[in-house]
């Protein structure tokens, strides 16, 4: 399966579904050609040989039911035979009305004749004149064939007299005669006009042919003119023995069935042309191709369209994203066309994810132009004319009193608390610079409340590093100075406090003053979620710009005991979400 | 995966074409019978006696031919590449046995012929055989078996009707032109003949082996030549029993106690059960039997030593010319029947 996507990685859509879907067309669709064709073959073979088998069978039949005749004509005579004695010249000639009323019977029989088996001379015949004559055993040599075979009839090879053009055939056997006593030869001479009759009446196709041999192969009839490709033919006909095979002969297909004649040692070759069920053959499977060539045509081009409709409207949307991408201001951009359902719905979860999109911009936009009002107030704060003046009184009033070291360390606090305030254009700055800033601040501050308060710092090595919201110490520290030590009696003590657990940096600011009571951090709390923007600097605004910047992450934590002091803790979290 | 997948395919491949192998899965030996004619009951009841004893794993095959050479021919034209070891052929056409041989031979595979005996020249090459009965000595027994009726020197043979010291017979033969008919007629005449007797042969009929047709040929015989009829000689004895249906109905053979008075006598071939119940009844005086359960024990025999490749010289049948197996008959009269009644 790896294998298989990895083919598949990087490829579009439509070349994948094409791909695949012409693999398994083309695997149906050539499964299905195999099929179709192995039947039609099988089935139009089956249909054809079933047809050769028949139409052999009759013929065969045919030569069957013929030779039959003559056998059956030869049983009567042997039968009746037995009743002459036909040495005696009265019954010789008896016989010979005998024969001559049977050979009325039967068309196909030219002369009957019975011979003595030892001297070969006439006993009795149909034909009169022949009757004492002893035989001259002509090439067919019937008389020796029949004394050679005495339990069958022998048939003879065709023959034609010297200067006859018709065809013999001489059936002899052995007979007996006179109740079995005496033996003698039988002759039946049979025209073999029936013989070649048969054949063409035959439908055996364009070149089709009977060709009927002896047990040895010899040629004895064939209904072929050419007798050299008769003769080349036997080659075919050896290698069948019988039965039933293809071959190809002389520029034709042929089916040549090989079978016996019974009763001779003849067999019969039956050639039929075949050349018209091969053609069909040859059509149809040319057919079902250019079919299965349409098909697959069409059905690639079917594909392709559908692949089409599925990656066009893809294209539009990526047309759409890239639009998007390359503009430098985000611009609601609706994506409209028709296509298929699941790519519609692709595009109404595009153009709402847009819509949505846009609503996070302009919430982003709002929640930054909060952020820095917020900032700038807290900036503004820096530079509270009061503060400054405050702070150029005590300057001044240091150096008119000569404490010139400590007018210059306060001028250089001033200037340093100033610089991180405006310098740094980020929203965060690392915990060392907030620390720094909160030092110089308190610097001045406690140069200017004549040391009626003391600090100290606590914070984690690790911390130093953390990214923290600038600005967001000193507004608690001064808090805490104006509301908890100001009054104080006794020497106040600030503590500022860092220190990083469980991903949440907690920094925490301490005095040891009057304390809040609960009503009042109650309504602090209730005065954070009131939603108006805070155009203080104190604790509301450095919630809102937590809150903008670190989303319900961070928060700010009052603790308060009266009499006591108060801690403000805020929680920020070490990654921004 | 690929490897996997290639894997998968070949074994399926392959056990693809084992399944379409011929043969595949017949390890045991296969023999196919081919029958001239299913509706002989001679033949049918050869062949139940045969596949009877058939070992268990033998699986044969048995084809009718319903007296065609060329459905013959197509039954084992079809059969030749189906993996036989064996074809056992009743043939339709004696003459078609040659160009049944060269086939089989071409494809290797042995045959043996019964019933119908292939010409001699159509044997030849190896496991090539014949089993069939001995016809010269079927009609030969015939004769031995009247001989002792006529051996009196005739003056006081009460079968010499005339006294003249020839036998007269008429013979009723089965089908013109058929080896058996053939050679069973010409072998009674001929031993009985050899035997010393003088034959005068009456008549010779054609009853094609048939009961009603022997009948009607009885019946012509008889109405001839009557009284001067001294033996009948039946080529078998269905043929036999119609001309004894005949001679019942014109009461030449009369109920006379607890047997029939008999002018002369009837001899058959074949021992059929009911022939064997005509000679308890004293109607036919004796048969030959043909016996096709030896037939079928030859052909089985046979069968084992061409399966197992042994060697021919402890064949326990005598084999003429190479070839043919010839399974002689016994006689069967009143004084031996039982041994043959089942």
């Amino acid at each position: 399966m790896n294998r298989l996507s990895r083919v598949f990685k990087s490829k579009s859509v439509s070349s994948i579904i094409v791909t695949a879907c012409v693999v398994i067309v083309l695997a149906f669709v050539s499964s299905l050609l195999f099929v179709t064709f192995t039947s039609f073959k099988t089935g139009i073979d089956g249909a054809v040989n079933t047809q050769i088998r028949e139409l052999s069978t009759q013929i065969v039949y045919n030569y069957e039911n013929y030779i039959g005749g003559i056998i059956e004509t030869s049983n009567i005579i042997q039968t009746d035979i037995d009743r002459y004695d036909i040495n005696a010249e009265q019954e010789s000639g008896l016989f010979g009305d005998y024969l001559r009323e049977i050979i009325h019977l039967n068309s196909d029989i030219l002369n009957i004749a019975v011979y003595d088996y030892e001297t070969g001379r006439c006993l009795s015949s149909s034909n009169i004149n022949e009757t004492g004559n002893v035989i001259d055993d002509d090439e067919t040599n019937w008389f020796q064939e029949a004394l050679d075979n005495p339990t069958v009839h022998v048939f003879s090879i065709p023959y034609s007299e010297y200067g006859s053009k018709e065809y013999k055939v001489n059936v002899s056997k052995l007979i007996k005669y006179h109740n079995g006593g005496i033996m003698g030869v039988l002759k039946i001479e049979i025209s073999f006009h029936r013989f070649i009759e048969l054949v063409e009446k035959s439908n055996l196709g364009q070149g089709g042919h009977i060709t009927i041999i002896d047990s040895d192969y010899e040629i004895v009839h064939t209904s072929l003119s050419d007798q050299n490709a008769a003769l080349k033919e036997i080659d075919v006909v050896r290698e069948i023995v019988l039965g039933t095979q293809s071959a190809y002969l002389d520029g034709y297909n042929m089916t040549v069935n090989v079978d016996t004649l019974s009763n001779t040692k003849w067999r019969i070759c039956i050639f039929i042309n075949i050349d018209r069920v091969m053609e069909i053959e040859r059509t149809f499977l040319l057919t079902i191709i250019i079919i299965t060539c349409i098909i697959l045509v069409i059905g690639i081009l079917l594909f392709m369209a559908a692949a089409q409709t599925i990656t066009a409207p893809m294209k539009q949307l990526e047309l759409a994203m890239r639009k998007v991408e390359k503009s430098d201001y985000f611009r609601m951009e609706e994506v409209e066309f028709a296509a298929s359902k699941e790519v519609e719905a692709l595009t109404r979860r595009f153009n709402r994810m847009m819509r949505k999109i846009g609503e996070l911009m302009e919430n982003v936009i709002a929640e930054q132009a909060a952020q820095r009002k917020s900032e700038l107030k807290a900036l503004q704060n820096q530079i509270n004319p009061h503060f400054l003046y405050n702070t150029l009184d005590s300057i001044m009033w240091l150096i008119e009193n000569r404490k010139n070291q400590e007018a210059g360390e306060m001028l250089v606090a001033l200037a340093r608390l100033f610089r991180i305030g405006i310098s740094n254009d980020s929203e965060v700055i690392p915990l060392r610079d907030e620390m720094e800033h909160v030092r110089n601040y308190l610097l001045i501050q406690k140069i200017r409340y004549a040391d009626s308060f003391d600090y100290e710092f606590q914070v984690e090595e690790a911390a130093l590093d953390v990214k923290t919201l600038k600005l967001i110490v000193q507004p608690i520290v001064e808090n805490s100075i104006y509301h908890g030590l100001k009054n104080k009696i006794d020497k106040g003590m600030l503590r500022i406090s860092v220190q990083i657990e469980d991903d949440f940096l907690f920094i925490r600011v301490s005095d040891n003053g009057y304390g809040i009571r609960q009503e009042v951090i109650d309504s602090l709390y209730a005065n954070f979620e009131d939603g108006v923007v805070s155009n203080s600097v104190g604790l509301k605004n450095i919630y809102q710009r937590a809150m903008i910047y670190y989303g319900g992450k961070a928060e700010i934590i009052i603790e308060s005991e009266l009499d006591n002091g108060t801690t403000i803790i805020v929680k920020e979290p070490l990654k921004r979400e | 995966m690929r490897k996997k997948i290639i894997w998968l395919l070949s074994i399926l491949l392959i056990c693809l074409i084992i399944s379409v192998l011929p043969g595949h899965g017949q390890s045991g030996t296969k023999i196919a019978f081919f029958l001239y004619n299913g509706n002989d009951t001679f033949i049918t009841e050869m062949m139940e006696t045969m596949t009877g004893k058939i070992p268990e794993d033998v699986t044969y095959e048995v084809c009718d031919a319903g007296n065609s050479q060329a459905v013959q021919n197509q039954q084992i034209v079809e059969r030749i590449d189906g993996g036989f070891d064996l074809f056992i052929i009743n043939a339709v056409d004696r003459l078609a046995c040659s160009s049944i041989v060269e086939k089989c031979s071409g494809a290797g595979i042995p045959v043996i012929f019964f019933n119908r005996e292939p010409l001699e020249d159509a044997l030849s090459g190896s496991n090539v055989y014949y089993v069939g009965a001995a016809a010269d000595s079927l009609g030969k027994k015939q004769a031995d078996m009247v001989a002792a009726l006529f051996t009196e020197r005739f003056e006081r043979s009460k079968y010499d009707r005339n006294d003249d010291g020839i036998v007269q017979l008429v013979i009723l033969k089965g089908e013109q032109g058929h080896q058996d008919a053939e050679k069973r007629t010409d072998n009674c005449v001929a031993r009985l003949k050899e035997l010393g007797f003088d034959v005068e042969i009456l008549a010779i009929e054609v009853a094609d082996w048939n009961r009603s047709d022997a009948g009607e040929a009885m019946e012509r015989l008889y109405v001839q030549y009557g009284s001067r009829i001294e033996l009948v000689f039946s080529n078998n004895d269905d043929m036999a029993l119609g001309a004894i249906d005949y001679l019942l109905k014109k009461e030449v053979f009369k109920e006379k106690g607890p047997d029939y008075d008999q002018p002369f006598v009837i001899v058959g071939v074949d021992g059929t059960a009911v022939g064997l119940e005509a000679i308890e009844n004293g109607l036919l005086y004796g048969t030959v039997n043909n016996d096709f359960a030896k037939q079928s024990n030859a052909i089985l025999t046979l069968m084992k030593y061409i399966i197992s490749n042994g060697y021919l010289d402890d064949f326990p049948y005598i084999m003429t010319n190479s070839y043919y197996i010839y399974i002689d008959g016994d006689i069967i009269t009143r004084d031996n029947l039982a041994e043959y009644q089942k």
